[in-house]
């Protein structure tokens, strides 16, 4: 079976999370990785959890996006694996250049920590090509810069390749302002990369994967895992 | 001989985005509590860097090249000026 990297950073806290979904319930062959020890070369794909790397000094995940890791996160890029970027993970690969636009602090200025409501606006990435276009789950959120910003000419193209895979929106996916839980541009929680193989989202899934933790008493947030271990195995 | 100069890099937000923090700022501390002449606020990061370099215009050169290469300021959504503390 295709072996994943869940890459910690100092600050990352939701490694385990993401670790326990992909070994427990998803039956993924995936290991933990020090930031320092990460070789692409060994993976067929990548996870960067959430959490607070380096203390979201500066900007959030500006300095693991200087990480070593993150070169090999390139390379793995370069070789179009699939690499899935939650919250803080997000805030990484938007650092790291490896997805357009930034994520700002929210716009009422809070830490947001509640479970939202989000739609899939494209199938085509690996975290969501198992949803169809349209599809509504919940997962929750947790951070203080999540608020997505992208320039106007540059949204245009986001549009043009279909590159924004989720947006928030309410129970009945309409997206509307009370649904946006940070301010982000458009309602945008989660983009790709033009190529499809980079994806990061704010909320999280990982923890919308069991029915027990899920006041919705569903477990579609593990149709986001499902999606990157189908992609992991080829399958068309 | 080089010496060391304490260089100031402002990190700001595009004025094209909202600063909420400075809205709040201006409109309920300032405006609301005597300064009806304040027009605006725009919150901002200062960093105070201390350096090593032969001169001023080398001290400013090595700021702005740092700026750029390790993304101090994100250019999607942040302007940035640097300027010497005397």
């Amino acid at each position: 079976m295709p072996r994943i990297a869940i890459i910690q950073f100092p600050g990352s806290n939701c490694d385990m999370d993401a670790y326990h979904v992909a070994r427990e319930v998803m039956h993924m062959n995936a290991e933990l990785v020090w930031h320092t020890d990460f070789k692409e070369s060994k993976f067929e794909g990548a996870i960067l959890p959430g959490g607070f790397s380096y203390g979201d000094h500066l900007r959030s995940g500006i300095i693991a996006a200087f990480s070593p890791a993150m070169k090999e996160v390139k390379k793995m890029n370069k070789e179009r694996k699939p690499i899935l970027g939650i919250c803080n993970g997000f805030q990484i690969l938007a650092e790291a250049q490896l997805l357009p636009g930034a994520l700002l602090r929210n716009s009422s200025m809070r830490f947001v920590c509640k479970w939202i409501s989000m739609k899939v606006v494209t199938s085509r990435s690996p975290a969501s090509r198992k949803f169809a276009k349209g599809d509504i789950f919940q997962a929750p959120t947790a951070h203080g810069e999540g608020n997505y910003y992208i320039e106007e000419e540059k949204l245009k193209e986001l549009y043009d390749n279909d590159q924004i895979v989720f947006k928030y929106c309410n129970i009945a996916g309409m997206e509307t302002p009370d649904s946006n839980p940070n301010g982000s541009l458009e309602n945008i929680a989660g983009v790709c990369n033009l190529e499809g193989n980079v994806i990061g989202l704010m909320p999280h899934p990982e923890r919308a994967s069991e029915r027990i933790l899920n006041p919705f008493k569903n477990e579609k947030g593990r149709i986001v895992l499902e999606s990157f271990k189908e992609y992991l195995q080829g399958k068309k | 001989m080089e010496k060391e100069f304490l260089v100031e890099i402002v990190i700001e937000s595009k004025p094209v985005l909202k600063d909420p923090e400075g809205a709040v700022i201006a409109n309920d501390l300032m405006r609301r509590h005597g300064f009806e002449m304040v027009n605006g606020v725009r919150c901002a990061k200062l960093l105070r860097v201390k350096l090593n370099a032969t001169d001023e215009k080398k001290a400013l050169s090595i700021a702005e090249n740092m700026v750029k290469e390790l993304r101090l300021a994100n250019p999607v959504a942040q302007t940035y000026s640097i300027s010497i503390r005397k």
